[in-house]
């Protein structure tokens, strides 16, 4: 552990900006593939159940090789960690990305080929695909919150503002892409957007608010993340006040711009690494000398 | 079986570093990128005149309920039969969940630089011919050959003292009972085996 400033402050060395990566791509990932479920189960949205399901295996493979490739010291080894599903979390990470992936496969094969044993099982993989993808951001935000070891990041909040943001891109994605659908439809992306960009500001509050009352080391930590570029501009102003104004602006006057979901799922994407970079940046040790 | 443990005298410390020296030869780690299994902290604390020095040795606690053992996908961090916490080196990823977990940074990364290095000095006899989190083990080789851990063995001013927690007669046990010997933030709830006298 390198000291910083004063031996109170020890930043930690582990987690680095690949894993920043792995959070941001995965969470996305795994909200793709559970909102492409839902529209296509609700509305009949067949290209929305067809490639946005592809495009969130994509993103959770993009997770993977980052995660083993760019992370990993041992990258062959990474077949062990399905050894552990038992007490290890990061396992059951692990564990989620196959079952969201496989069931997004076994959900989309139907669009190209017929294979009629699959029909009647469609909505099970397509379901476990869904749930698995929602919980991925909700699991491995856990993880970076579980240990007591960096108080900063020891708040339940992390794992809410992972989902919110993983979400929060998708609901802007879908209609960034394959069109809003209808008038109705474009309201109620836009209201998603909206409300969950509101929640997110809540949820940054309240973890300013652990910040504060909490250990000397998780002060320390946020206030340096706090006087960086890349924090206030990537995740404050482009990532979260940007958002909520834009998506503001378009539902309380109804001017869908045609431009609007496109810019804010790229300002929700880039606020998202933002926060996940900086939160890892920042996470100091909890310290445990007598002096 | 053994429940072994480990009590650190601060008051009797003199920051002579030879523990880290001695485990750094033991056990090869790499010095050369400052990375130790044991090192001694120097503090300097207060404002002058009412100012003091303060040397702290660190070490893994060996944890009843360690945060590393917990997260490791893997296995490859496990407990042996004598309660101490090893890493297996074959079956490590290097994910580092372990290193972030530790609230008392115990662990680093043997990496291939090291590994490298470390062949290069002890060639046919390295120890890490892996990529691999090293940390700690107690000397558990040393122990099952009747040794003290090296840094035990070799402190001058008998600041570590090393046994069995389990044997009321052990020193040890007899300090940690007394109360005199204390675990480092117990809140943390990691429940550690190395206790400290200060
Ligand atoms: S001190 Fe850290 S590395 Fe050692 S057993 Fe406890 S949690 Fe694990
Ligand atoms: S780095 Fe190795 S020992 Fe540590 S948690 Fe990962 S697999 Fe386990």
């Amino acid at each position: 552990m390198a000291v910083e400033n004063s031996l109170h402050f020890e930043r930690q060395e582990a987690y680095e900006w690949p894993l920043a990566v792995y959070l941001l791509l995965g969470g996305i990932g795994g909200a793709f593939i559970s909102l492409s479920f839902i529209l296509h189960y609700l509305f009949s949205w067949s290209p929305v159940g067809n490639y946005g399901m592809l495009i969130g295996m994509g993103l959770f493979a993009l997770a993977g090789l980052v995660l083993i490739f760019l992370d990993l010291e041992r990258p062959l080894n990474a077949i062990y960690s399905l050894n552990n599903i038992k007490t290890s979390g990061i396992s059951w990470d692990v564990v989620l990305i196959a079952l969201s992936f496989g069931g997004a496969f076994f959900y989309v094969l139907p669009f190209y080929v017929s294979i009629p044993a699959l029909e009647g099982l469609r909505l099970f993989f397509g379901g476990i695909s869904a749930i698995a993808g929602f919980l991925f951001p909700v699991i491995s935000g856990g993880l970076i919150s579980a240990p007591v070891s960096v108080p900063l990041w020891h708040t339940p909040l992390l794992p809410v503002l992972f989902l919110i943001n993983s979400f929060g891109v998708s609901v802007s994605a879908v209609p960034a892409i394959f069109g809003p659908g209808s008038e109705i439809l474009a309201f109620i992306f836009n209201l998603a957007v909206f409300m969950a960009n509101l929640v997110s500001l809540g949820g940054f509050i309240a973890f300013y608010e652990h910040a504060h009352n909490g250990p000397v080391e998780a002060r320390y930590g946020f206030h340096e993340m706090w006087k960086k570029f890349n924090f206030q501009i990537g995740f404050l102003v482009v990532g979260l006040l940007f958002p909520l104004l834009l998506s503001g602006y378009m539902l309380f006057t109804g001017n869908f711009l045609s431009w609007g979901f496109g810019a804010l799922a790229l300002a929700q994407l880039i606020g998202g690494f933002a926060l996940r970079n900086c939160l890892l940046k920042h996470g100091y040790h909890t310290y445990p000398w007598p002096y | 079986m053994a429940r072994y443990g480990m009590v650190i005298d601060l008051r009797t410390c003199v920051g002579c570093q030879a523990c880290s020296a001695a485990c750094a030869t033991e056990n090869q780690t790499p010095y050369w990128s400052d990375k130790w299994r044991t090192r001694v902290l120097d503090i300097e604390k207060g404002e002058y005149p009412n100012t003091g020095r303060h040397f702290v040795p660190t070490i893994c606690m060996h944890c009843e309920e360690p945060a590393c053992l917990t997260i490791c996908p893997s296995q490859a961090t496990f407990r042996d039969e004598n309660g101490s916490i090893l890493v297996n080196y074959d079956t490590c990823l290097g994910c580092k969940a372990c290193m972030a977990a530790c609230p008392y940074g115990a662990r680093y990364v043997y990496d291939k630089n090291d590994v490298a290095k470390n062949r290069e000095i002890h060639g046919e006899l390295s120890q890490h011919n892996v990529v691999h989190i090293d940390k700690c083990t107690f000397c558990f080789d040393r122990v099952e050959r009747g040794l003290e851990p090296a840094c035990v063995a070799t402190c001058p001013a008998h600041t570590r003292i090393f046994g069995d927690l389990d044997d009321p007669n052990s020193e040890v046990a007899k300090l940690v009972a007394s109360g005199i010997a204390k675990p480092l933030r117990p809140d943390l709830n990691t429940k550690p085996k190395v206790f400290y006298i200060y």
